[in-house]
């Protein structure tokens, strides 16, 4: 199979499942919509091992790396200002929702922190030369 | 400021105008990363250019270059 032919495929199934879950969540069924969404998975995974181009190489790694490294950038930023924002407009008062909203963003954002600290370390140890 | 040109292009036409998509298909990535490599867009890792150099059968230096750009 051909890239573009499971390029067209994949957008039929994916509206297969986006058709799924609607009429499942019309009808207040999510063990529909789950089944729907693991079938069209299944469905694209198995159709994907049939396409014999090469898909995915270096340059979509490193395009991919550099994407992450400035979500991450970004993310925490962000998060970690708005959290700041959040809590600070509502000293006053830290039960209220816009406050915990800070509060579950700050820890995120400190979440996010250690594990990209942890895998800088490991990562570094590994290409260190180190033994 | 370090910059790495190559001559893949005139290369692949030298070996019976090979097509990008055969070149990327022997080398093992997509025909997007021949043209990126060709338009001067990407630098490709090692791995990559001792393959493409090996399947020119000339060395990796006559196939890429690098030369120091006079920072404006």
């Amino acid at each position: 199979m051909k890239n573009k032919t499971f390029s067209i495929w994949r957008i039929v199934i994916i509206l297969c499942i986006g058709g799924g879950v609607g009429a499942a969540a019309y009808r207040n069924n999510w063990i529909t919509a789950l089944a729907a969404i693991i079938a069209g998975m299944v469905v694209l995974l198995l159709l994907r091992r049939n396409v014999k181009e090469i898909t995915t190489d270096e340059r979509n790694y490193a395009s991919a790396y550099k994407a992450a490294r400035l979500t991450m950038a970004v993310g925490t930023i962000g998060m970690a200002v708005a959290s700041l924002v959040l809590i600070a407009a509502n000293y006053n008062n830290l039960d209220s929702l816009q406050a915990q909203l800070g509060f579950i963003l700050a820890y995120i954002t400190c979440g996010l922190l250690i594990i990209n600290m942890a895998a800088y370390t490991y990562y570094n140890r590994k290409l260190s030369g180190k033994e | 400021m370090l910059k790495i040109t190559n001559n893949i292009r005139r290369l692949r036409f030298d070996s019976n105008e090979m097509t990008q998509e055969e070149l990327a298909n022997k080398v093992g990535c997509t025909r997007q990363t021949i043209i990126a490599l060709e338009q001067g867009k990407y630098v490709p890792s090692l791995e990559l250019a001792f393959k493409i150099a090996g399947l020119f059968k000339v060395n990796v230096e006559e196939v890429f270059q690098y030369e120091r750009q006079k920072i404006k």
